[in-house]
């Protein structure tokens, strides 16, 4: 089986789709949002006259941290890989996808190609058009611009978190199969569980919260400012450096893809 | 000895274009298929009936590779499914309706197919002639009534030209003018050589357009041979509930 026919045809399946597009806009819009609110947010408690040296704004490490919430799409990247398997499932077009094309290592394989770039193309998409909208809304506030190396670590931490995510939402919709049950758990472990675990090993000084999933993505995150670790506000405990988070994240993906390579494997297609 | 037919196809031992051997697939305790052997002849068009729940679907699935066999084997062309080249282009199946994504296009759900089976995207326009879709091309499937979503799969299976078709329950919900419709269809299909494998629970729709009968009962092969050797003389309903009546008095008597 050519493994180029197999991804010339996921791509097709993933333009044509209406749903890439609505969660393409949605990642731009959630990172736009999270971008514009901080000058607000930041300057909330200042008097117009004091918006001056004193702001945050002035500090050029708060508006590189600025800048990196244009990477805040990533939930949208790991919902688009969670749909191209489970969506296939779901609008039952498994059956003709193997029929096509029976090789299933292959399939998988372009599945997850595809889940990687789409991962990283919503990621590139989202946080360039986020980082022109917070330069806009930065624009009306005296401020201090981004350090020099501040948007080619935005673009690093978008590629490797596109990535990363997309890679992970892949292998949960492989695992789950049921395209709203993947989605519904990775949602719920991002808001609920994983928080809730990182409160409660935060409030025992357990360090087993750094290597939980959201503490690593924030660890992951901090790509942007430097590579010194920061605090998760949960918890006491330190969020592991940037290129360990990363590591580790690569490692969960790694270990996830792999189960639900075999499990997809084994499995009878209906 | 491998036989070739007059459109290249390289046929298995037996010279038949499907071989089902000792096929059996078992769900926890139920056994879907039970020791399932029997051949389909190239160039003929092969009912494989029985009752809902008979083992038809899960026996189809086997062979297309969509299910493992808990033991036993089928092959196509002398091959499983999975080890041939570009299959669409040999074989073209139909095995659920609902298989294409509503909110594409017909025209984007073949294109989806035609590239992952490296075939020349012109053939959409020309398969969606042949079932006379051309006029829904770019509309969305999930506004397409049951009859086009079944033409739609034809055009599906359709795509590769391929010598041999398996259909499984094609006529299912359509109104009588789609089973008319399907009926001459297939017989086009038939006139052109190819080896259709069609299976259905509805035998007054197959009567008139088969050669060949394989009847299956509770996952088991109870008759398999031509009509005329199945129905000696009734219509295909009678010998169906003859055989599937004796079938169920003596559970343990397979049968060919």
């Amino acid at each position: 089986m050519n493994f180029a026919a197999l991804l010339k045809s996921e791509f097709r399946k993933l333009i044509y789709a209406r749903s890439t597009w609505w969660l393409l806009a949605g990642a731009t819009a959630f990172a736009s949002l999270s971008i514009a609110v901080m000058p607000v947010v930041l300057t909330a408690g200042f008097t117009s006259s004091a918006l001056g040296a004193g702001s945050p704004l002035m500090n050029q490490d708060v508006v590189n941290a600025m800048y990196g919430k244009a990477t805040a799409g990533y939930y949208f990247a790991m919902i688009l890989g969670a749909m191209i398997l489970a969506g296939e499932f779901a609008k039952g077009t498994a059956i003709a996808t193997f029929l096509a094309a029976p090789k299933r290592q292959s399939v998988l394989f372009a599945k997850i190609t595809i889940a990687a770039l789409t991962g990283l193309a919503v990621q590139l998409v989202s946080a360039a058009i986020a980082a022109l909208v917070g330069t806009l809304v930065l624009g009306a506030y005296q401020h201090v611009n981004p350090s020099a190396s501040a948007f080619g670590d935005l673009t690093l931490t978008a590629i490797i978190s596109g990535v990363v995510m997309g890679l992970i939402g892949l292998s949960v919709g492989a695992l789950i199969k049921n395209q709203t049950a993947s989605i519904v758990t990775l949602l719920a472990w991002m808001f609920l569980i994983d928080p809730i675990l990182t409160a409660v090993l935060g409030s025992m000084q357990n360090e087993g919260s750094k290597y939980l999933f959201t503490s690593l993505i924030a660890g992951m995150m901090d790509l942007h400012i430097s590579s010194v670790a920061s605090k998760n506000p949960m918890s006491s405990i330190e969020f592991l450096p940037p290129l360990v988070s990363v590591a580790l994240l690569v490692g969960y993906a790694a270990v996830l893809v792999a189960t639900a390579l075999s499990t997809s494997m084994r499995r009878d297609i209906d | 000895m491998a036989t070739q037919t007059e459109q290249g196809a390289t046929l298995g031992n037996s010279g038949a274009a499907i071989s089902f051997v000792k096929l059996t697939k078992q769900y926890r305790t139920q056994k879907a298929v039970n020791d399932l052997s029997f051949d389909v002849a190239p160039g003929r068009i092969t009912g494989l009936i029985g009752p809902n729940g008979a083992g038809k679907s899960t026996a189809l699935r086997c062979l297309l590779g969509l299910a493992t066999p808990t033991s036993g084997e089928a092959k196509i062309l002398g091959a499983h499914y999975s080890e041939l080249h570009n299959p669409m282009s040999r074989i073209g199946a139909v095995l659920d309706s609902r298989a294409f994504n509503g909110g594409l296009t017909a025209r984007q759900n073949l294109l989806v197919l035609t590239a992952a089976a490296g075939i020349d995207d012109s053939r959409v326009a020309e398969v969606l002639a042949q079932v006379d879709l051309t006029a829904a091309a770019n509309k969305r499937v999930k506004g397409f009534s049951l009859g086009m979503k079944q033409r739609l799969s034809l055009a599906g299976a359709l795509l590769g030209n391929p010598e041999i078709l398996i259909l499984d329950e094609p006529a299912n919900g359509l109104d009588p003018i789609g089973i008319a419709w399907l009926r001459g269809f297939l017989r086009e299909l038939a006139v052109e050589g190819r080896t259709i494998l069609v299976s259905s629970h509805q035998l007054a729709e197959l009567e008139h357009t088969i050669d060949d009968v394989v009847i299956l009962h509770q996952g088991t092969l109870i008759a398999a041979g031509t009509k005329a050797e199945i129905t000696q003389g009734r219509s295909l309903e009678e010998a169906f509930l003859a055989l599937t009546l004796a079938a169920n008095a003596n559970p343990g008597l397979g049968g060919n």
